[in-house]
């Protein structure tokens, strides 16, 4: 019957190949959306690359001072993190460091690096690719060793031909040595990203007073996911012990400590938001239910003209043998399998743009920040997209069907209204 | 054999009540060839769409083959539709989306047979309506006289015993309409099949066995 049935849709599509047209065109075209929208999601919250295991890490990146008239938002303090949030017990590991920009005026005009100032610990939290040497430890950070890691963009743009380790760098008019060499870094990976690491003791730091902020992230690697609940707690415990310590009637937060997902959603702007972003995920997911609810309507309407468009065809069927539930089954069996069609024209569609169109792609999602980037389709979301256009296709033609069936031959061959 | 016993087909809508049939008393042998008259609107397609099932009466009795039909559910139902009648309508009703063969294959897709045995009894069909020369084609590549044919290739596909034709020849010519008379008779005379045929063709209805004249939904002979 089934092998009838997938023989009779074909011929049944070519009927109304406008309908056919909108409903595939419709149900591909919002799942190539969301599959490709999906890798800009997936590459910020689950950035692979020394990223790989974030989710044991928990992430701070800001702070603000609020009184009942002023407020001050920033980075971390230094004097913060190495006073208080450093000697935290319940992590694994501690990394923290910020970022300065590195203008290299060479032949080749302005070349712009990225630097990150760091602890010794960094190199435990993230789990870098050593290509060469190795990473600076806690005695060179406390003595503020001049020594940095680099990455290969690095290495190829200034020894090219030579052995790296041991040579000297300068940056921003500073000689440092080089002790190691790491695989260059996606730039998604925001939080570990740079061209060149140095230990966070040879730059002048910043908020070095409790009532200033500063400009440092923290991140903190939890031995398992359970445990990343007691860091939470003590990081909470810590801040409360700071706030008697400031000027009276300030309050303190903390943009974190949260994983890569609430990071992502974090609503920078509002420090309301600093104590929790489940409402700011609601109003994303209800954003995101509406931006659905259209291809979803459309869809749904189309099933109903299909359905509708074939009152005759359904007619003389019903004139000629056919029971109710075999035009049931059979007007569901046929919307089922065009939505499957779609969905897979959907992942098709997605596959050709994102492996054909590779750079236009990076440069679309990601402006001019997609260095080393890679795109890949998430095929479990795609699963749920196939998941969820079924089931909508199902409940759309179900009641129609239902009623279409119900009416008596008669009544349906002369075009008879659900 | 068919047996209408005091058949009532009511429409009613918001504020109107429209009584298509009234009182409906009616006997079709096995074999027999009987033509339905009257003004339009009189019920004959209503007593037509009766007796195929294609429509239940508000009051009555309806027997084929002295099975009471009344009482029987949707699939018994559609099972008697498949096995024991045939519909010819007057606007043909192919669908489009299927060509020849495909659309006189429809009824026996709701049998057991296997899809060479349909292919086979499908084209034994369209022979006898002659048009096995046409069976790739689509019903808008066909004229209005080879659409009537395909639709009665389709109609007798399953052997039934009854074959009701509504109007059969109203959309066509007078020697196209000759034609599907031929075909007609043939399936009346050799095939044994009881037809009847709703018709305002006085010609036509003269050359069946008996002539059932219908005026405001009532039987006035």
């Amino acid at each position: 019957m089934w092998k009838t049935s997938f023989i009779q849709f074909f011929k049944i599509i070519r009927q109304n190949k406008f309908f056919t047209f909108l409903n595939l065109f419709g149900v591909s075209i919002t799942i190539m959306i969301v599959l490709i929208a999906a890798i800009k999601i997936e590459s910020t919250i689950k950035p692979g690359g020394p990223e790989r295991n974030n989710d044991r890490m928990l992430f701070v990146n800001n702070e603000v001072l609020s009184a009942e008239n002023h407020m001050a938002m920033g980075g971390i303090s230094l004097i913060k993190i190495e006073e208080y949030f450093s000697k935290m017990t319940s992590p694994k590991a501690i990394a923290f460091g910020n970022e300065t920009p590195w203008s290299y005026f060479g032949e080749q005009g302005v070349e712009e690096f990225s630097v990150k100032n760091v602890n010794a610990e960094w190199w435990q939290v993230f789990d870098f690719e050593f290509l060469e040497g190795r990473p600076f430890g806690t005695w060179e950070v406390e003595q503020s060793s001049n020594v940095l890691v680099i990455d290969e963009k690095v290495q190829n743009r200034f020894f090219p031909d030579q052995n790296t380790l041991g040579q000297m760098l300068e940056v921003s008019g500073k000689s440092y040595k080089v002790v190691g060499v790491v695989k260059s870094v996606p730039s998604n990976c925001t939080y570990s990203f740079a061209n060149v690491y140095m230990p966070y003791t040879l730059t002048e730091g910043d908020g070095k007073e409790l009532m200033q902020t500063g400009s440092f992230s923290m991140i903190f690697l939890g031995a398992s996911e359970a445990n990343l609940v007691e860091i939470k707690d003590e990081f909470e415990s810590i801040r409360k012990r700071i706030i008697p310590f400031l000027d009276e009637g300030y309050e303190l937060y903390f943009g974190g400590p949260e994983n890569a997902v609430d990071s992502y959603l974090r609503d920078w702007a509002n420090p309301k938001h600093y104590e929790g972003s489940t409402a700011r995920k609601l109003k994303i997911l209800g954003r995101f239910f509406l931006v659905m609810l259209l291809p979803a309507l459309n869809l749904i309407s189309i099933q109903l003209i299909r359905i509708h468009e074939r009152s005759e065809e359904i007619g003389v069927r019903k004139a000629f043998g056919a029971t109710r539930s075999g035009l049931i089954k059979q007007i569901l069996y046929e919307n089922t399998l065009l939505t499957f069609i779609g969905a897979l024209l959907g992942l098709l569609l997605a596959l050709i743009v994102v492996y054909g169109f590779h750079d236009l792609v990076i440069k679309t999602l990601f402006n001019d920040f997609g260095e080393g980037v890679s795109l890949s389709i998430n095929f479990i979301l795609f699963i749920i997209c196939l998941v969820a256009s079924l089931a909508l296709s199902l409940i759309s033609g179900i009641i129609p069907a239902i009623k279409m069936s119900r009416l008596e031959p008669v009544e349906v061959l002369n075009g008879g209204k659900l | 054999m068919i047996q209408l016993q005091n058949i009532q087909k009511i429409y009613q809508t918001r504020d109107i009540e429209t009584i298509a049939l009234d009182q409906v008393n009616l006997r079709v042998e096995k074999g027999e060839f009987v033509s339905v008259m009257g003004p339009s609107g009189c019920g004959k397609s209503t007593l037509l769409n009766i007796i195929g099932l294609l429509d239940k009466p508000t009051d009555g009795f309806v027997q084929i083959d002295n099975m009471l039909i009344n009482k029987q559910k949707d699939k018994k139902l559609a099972s008697i539709r498949n096995e024991k009648v045939g519909f010819i309508f007057q606007r043909f009703h192919l669908i489009n989306s299927l060509n020849v063969i495909d659309n006189v294959e429809l009824p026996l897709l709701y049998r057991k047979l296997s899809s060479s045995e349909r292919r086979k009894l499908a084209q034994e069909n369209l022979e006898r309506v002659g048009l096995s020369h046409r069976m790739k084609h689509f019903p808008s590549e066909l004229s209005g006289g080879q659409s009537q044919r395909v639709a009665i290739a389709r109609a007798i596909a399953g052997n039934p015993g009854i074959l009701l034709a509504d109007e059969p020849t109203g959309n066509l010519d007078s020697q196209m309409g000759h034609e599907i008379m031929e075909i007609l008779h043939q399936l009346n005379k050799v095939g044994e099949m009881t037809i009847v045929m709703v018709t305002h063709d006085e010609n036509l209805a003269r050359q069946t066995n008996r002539i059932i004249r219908f005026f405001d939904g009532r039987q006035v002979n």
